[in-house]
């Protein structure tokens, strides 16, 4: 069984590990005194289409395979859990049961915003 | 926008099969009663994804996920719960008090299981 990891998910690691090294790490002194995370961190993680990151590449999303998520909470856990609890409420638990099992006008009034983070 | 999803409760932890929270049809809505713990998001969702038990539904109830927009009237968001690691987010209480639903906002009834086990998978 071959466990190498693809390159497509290699570049995916190294460009979010840019993103937590520029944009998310800087915040965690924040985030542990005011118990918030700042805005643009938040709209950092939005530009980097994370908030659809299981979401399919049709629908204008990232479209990664559970590796692919894996790869996306563990390298923003390594700034603060607070941006995984947040991202990952998001994508992975609310809005997929809406995705799998609503209906579409329910996934057109609740799942695309969630998706989006706006 | 922000969701969350309200699973987990006082009495049943994340056991979806011991839920205690109620939904009753009633016309073309479900009312719901009961209360939630450790709702990761609670205090700063927009929309919430709600399982509830079908208690009319014999010995074994089914239970259904129902989605609900942040102002619903009887839907209340109870003290903010600190947790150990979790600085930064938001968990909290969740009360339903007749919290009123229509039938349009819950995907299909008694596939609440699937809509879990999918959503945690």
């Amino acid at each position: 069984m071959d466990f190498s990891v693809p390159e497509s998910l290699r570049s995916l690691r190294k460009s979010l590990r840019q993103l937590v090294e520029t944009e998310l790490k800087r915040h965690d002194s924040a985030i542990e005194e005011s118990g918030q995370i700042p805005p643009q961190s938040l709209d950092a993680i939005r530009a980097f289409g994370l908030y659809g990151s299981n979401t399919p590449k049709r629908y204008g999303r990232l479209g990664l395979d559970m590796l692919g998520n894996c790869f996306a909470i563990e390298e923003m856990a390594r700034a603060h859990i607070a941006y995984f609890y947040t991202y990952s409420m998001n994508v992975h638990i609310a809005a997929k049961g809406i995705e799998l099992h609503g209906s579409e006008a329910q996934c057109q009034r609740g799942c695309r915003a969630l998706r989006a983070g706006i | 926008m922000t969701g969350c999803y309200a699973l987990t409760e006082e009495g049943a932890g994340s056991d979806a099969a011991a839920l205690q929270t109620t939904a009753i049809r009633s016309d073309d809505s479900y009312v719901l009663n009961g209360a939630k713990g450790y709702i990761t998001n609670a205090p700063v969702a927009d929309l919430f994804t709600i399982f509830a038990a079908h208690p009319d539904d014999g010995a074994k109830p089914k239970i259904s996920a129902f989605v609900v927009h942040r102002g619903a009237p009887g839907l209340r968001i109870g003290k903010i719960i600190p947790m150990a690691g979790g600085r930064g987010a938001f968990h909290s209480e969740l009360f339903f008090e007749n919290l009123t639903i229509p039938v349009e906002n819950r995907p299909r009834q008694g596939r609440g299981w699937l809509c879990y086990r999918h959503s945690m998978s």
